[in-house]
Order: structure tokens, then sequence, then C-alpha cells
């Protein structure tokens, strides 16, 4: 009784490393009970492959539908913006041109709502491959820093960062940190005063290249600053200025998927340092 | 789902008055989730970390892992569910002297007679950036490489919970970065459950949820 028992435990454990492995399959067909337990443990292997499956059509059926709704929506805000555009080239009362350029702001606050929900929808559901190479960070910094000018300088704000000779390695997906870092400093310049700084500064360590992003805007409470990557939040502060709460999220979504992290020291109303660490590794 | 719970936890000393270390404490952490716990000198974490990862034994109330009450375990149950069950991370690290960083790592894993799941094991030193320190023994190390160590010999088990009690508080504040993001980028890397105790709000709001306590009480 002891040596069969044994013997099962012995079975049971190569089966269940088996089924780790992913290279279980059932040896016996007899009327033992270790012979029932490999022909449910198959069972149970198969019904875990079959919700994989579903979970994966799952996952393709909402692809498809952000892609529709990123696709069928195009046309129809295109025209709200074209029209719009056009009834404020014609003769209006103040307020009239007033409310027109109202439609015309609010469509583009929408096209870009969606365009953000979309590509946040596709980094979520792995739809956009993010691809992290070596690359070196100085020229990420110059890409999104140079996205990020036009922006800047209709505020008169200074957009400073380091011009090095050196490089710094790092893993990182060229395209979309470029973006992910452009967020970032978009941010600081959205909330920067006029005439106000905005530094970029790159730092070396061991596992990580840090890009602190430096600037001089009204701060965040400490309070909120667990909150500052959550999608669609919005500092009570913020008011009338332009945005949707997502640029932050989708940077730290992108910035994760290649490895790193991102984080926030901030004082109200001195200003706020967010930091973006990116694998070595 | 939870995989750790706490309910009206109370751990009281007495020395002629009562000391209330932690006092009525209830919170749960999610699979998956990274959470710190932040706090000041003597708010009570290192006693409320003592008690979830069951080094210590409550005045009153329950620790639940995976939906175990710990304490109703008898003392050698609860040292071999610790060791399956809860990866520790502390501030002096803790590391064998006399074992390499690979045997470190895999210590845990022999003490239990498993075989380790080597492809597993790779991926968390390479993770953690210790690929040319493996055969290193810890006094050959920096700080920030033998904590980095700590937490591949904490991730490389797959426990249910990893414990970290003030991971960066020996360390300078870049090798403390670096430790803290490899900590964070294991946890989303391999699904793995964290808990952090730190007096740093700085280094407590890089977790995904931060939960505050003072003279022993969560403060929402």
């Amino acid at each position: 009784m002891i040596f069969e028992n044994k013997k099962l435990l012995r079975r049971l454990n190569e089966m269940i490393d088996a089924a780790i492995a992913g290279t279980f399959s059932a040896e016996t067909y007899d009327e033992s009970l270790i012979s029932k337990i490999e022909s449910k443990m198959m069972r149970f292997l198969e019904i875990s492959r079959l919700k994989q499956d579903q979970t994966e059509n799952e996952r393709s059926r909402v692809r498809s539908l952000i892609g529709d709704i990123s696709h069928q929506t195009k046309t129809p805000l295109s025209n709200v913006t074209l029209y719009a555009g056009l009834l404020s080239e014609q003769d209006l009362t103040d307020t009239q041109a007033k409310l027109a350029r109202q439609i015309s702001v609010s469509a583009e606050a929408l096209s870009f709502l969606i365009q953000s929900l979309v590509k946040a929808s596709r980094l979520e559901s792995g739809a956009i491959k993010i691809e992290p190479k070596p690359g070196d960070v100085y020229a990420l910094v110059e890409t999104a820093a140079g996205l990020c000018a036009a922006n800047a300088a209709a505020k008169n704000i200074s957009v400073e960062y380091e011009q090095n000779t050196a490089h710094i390695t790092a893993l990182f997906d060229s395209r979309w940190c470029a973006e992910a870092l452009f967020n970032i400093i978009e941010n600081a310049v959205k909330y920067t005063p006029e005439r106000g700084k905005v530094s970029v500064a790159v730092t070396e360590y061991e596992m990580f290249a840090r890009v602190d992003i430096c600037d001089t805007g009204r701060g965040i409470r400490e309070q909120d600053l667990p909150k500052v990557f959550e999608r669609f939040w919005r500092a009570e502060s913020s008011g009338d200025s332009p945005g949707a709460g997502i640029g932050l999220y989708l940077a730290r979504e992108i910035i994760t998927s290649c490895g790193g992290y991102i984080k926030v020291s901030s004082k109200e109303g001195k200003g706020s340092v967010f930091s973006v660490f990116l694998s070595k590794v | 789902m939870s995989i750790l719970k706490t309910a009206n936890l109370k751990k009281h000393y007495f020395t002629g008055t009562t000391v209330k270390a932690v006092d009525g404490v209830d919170f749960s952490v999610a699979s998956g989730e990274f959470v710190s716990i932040v706090g000041s000198s003597g708010s009570g974490k290192s006693t409320l970390l003592h008690m979830l990862g069951g080094l210590d034994r409550p005045t009153e109330g329950t620790v639940e892992i995976n939906g175990k009450n710990i304490f109703a375990m008898k003392d050698d149950e609860l040292t071999i569910f610790r060791r399956r069950s809860i990866g520790f991370v502390f501030q002096n690290y803790n590391l064998v002297p006399v074992l390499n960083v690979e045997e470190n790592i895999l210590l845990p894993i022999h003490l239990d007679g498993n075989k380790p799941d080597m492809a597993f094991v790779e991926r968390v030193i390479e993770t953690l950036g210790l690929s040319e320190k493996r055969k290193s023994m810890p006094s050959q190390l920096s700080g920030g490489q033998q904590q980095r160590a700590a937490i591949a010999r904490a991730v490389a088990s797959k426990p249910a919970i990893v414990l970290a009690d003030e991971p960066t508080g020996n360390l300078d504040s870049k090798s403390g970065m670096d430790v803290m993001g490899l900590l964070k980028v294991s946890g989303e890397k391999f699904a793995q459950t964290i808990v952090l105790i730190t007096h740093n709000p700085e280094i407590a709001q890089m977790a995904n949820r931060t939960v505050r306590i003072e003279d022993g009480r969560i403060v929402r």
C-alpha cells in the first residue's frame, strides 16, 4: 500500500513537471487510479488551452473594434472640422465667430482623444509591438525635444538639453519612446508659465539610463503624485489647459513596455521633475 | 484576486503600559500588484511586514496568504509555508557569504528539495543584470549588486509574494534607484506580487498603490 502511494505520488510529480514544461501526455490507459488521473489531467490541460484560445479571439475582436472606431470616425470628424472652418470664413457676428471657433477646437480635441485612446488600447492589447533595441539616449532626447520646439517657442519657453558627443546606450523603441518623452516634455511646456524653463538631463546608472525632465511650472500636490500616470487623470488646477489626461499614461505604458519605468517628484508651486529610467540590460 | 489579506491585525506590547505597534490593520493585496507601505520610523510598518511574512505572531487578527490563515499553522508548517510562498528582501541583503551569487539564488529552491526551473532562473539573472556576476562571491559585489542578487533569490522560487523591507536603506541614491527600478521591472516582467516597506515617499510612489501607516494604523 505504501509502495503504491509512493508510486502514485512520484507519477503525479512527473505529470505536473511535464504539464509545466508543456510536454504532458497520458501514458497508461487501464482501470488504475494513475490512468484516471492522467486522463483528467489531459482534459484539464485541454480546457486551459481552449480558454487561452478564447482569450486570444476576444483580443482579436477588440483589436478589430478599435480599428473600426478609428477608421469610421475619421470622415465625420474631418467634415466637422472642414465645415466649422468654412463657417468661420463667412461674414459672422463676433458671437457666431466665437461659436464656430469653439466647434473647431472641440473637433480637434475629440480627434486627438480618439487617436490617443486608439494608441493606448493598441498598446494594452499588444497590437502595437514595442521593440526595444540599443540606441543612444542623447539622440532620443534631441528628437523628442525637437518635436516640442514650436509649442515651447509660442510660449517663450526654452527647452534646454545637453548636447553630448559621448553616447549613453540603453534599450528602447526609438519611435515610441520618442513619443513618450515628447508627451512628458510637452506636458512640462503646457504647465510652465510663459518665459519659463524646461530642462532635460541624462545620467548614466549601472543598470539604467535616467532622463530627467525638469520644469518650473505649478508643481503637483503630494497627494496627487500617485495619480499623475492614471488614465484621464487631470489635476483640479488644470482648469482650461488643453489636454485629455492621457499623455502621461501613454508615456508610462510605452516606457514600461521597454523594460523601464517613470517616477515623478514635485513641490507645489516649485515645478516638477519627471524621471524616465531606460533599461541598459 | 486577493493574494494577501489582513483582518483587524494587531500587535501590542505590554511593558507596564500597552504599546500598540500595529493597531487594527485591514488591507489586501491583489495578485500581481506592487504595493508600498510608507510610514515614518516607529509608525509600525516593520512590525506589520514581519507579521505579513509570518516572522512575528500578532496579538490579534489574521493574515491570509493564498487563502490560508498563516497563524493557524504550527511553527514547522509555517516555516515550510514561508519558504515556499514568501520571498524576502531585507535592507542588509542577507546573502550567504560562502556561496556565490548563483548558489545564493538557487538556495531556497534546493532547501525545498526542488529542481529549479533553470530557464526561469536564467531570465531572472539576466533581468537583474547578474549574468557576469553569477560566480562572484557576495564580498566581491557592490551593495547594489548584492541587493540585486537578493531580489533574484526572492523572485527565482516563484513565491506567492515578495516582501521587501527598506531594500534601498543601505545604498547610495544611484544604486538605490537601480535596485528599485529592477524590483519594479521584475514585478512586472514575472507577474510577481510585491509589498514594499519604506520611509521614503519618493520610493513609495514607484509602486502601483501606496498605503500610508501612522501610529500602527492605516491612513486613507
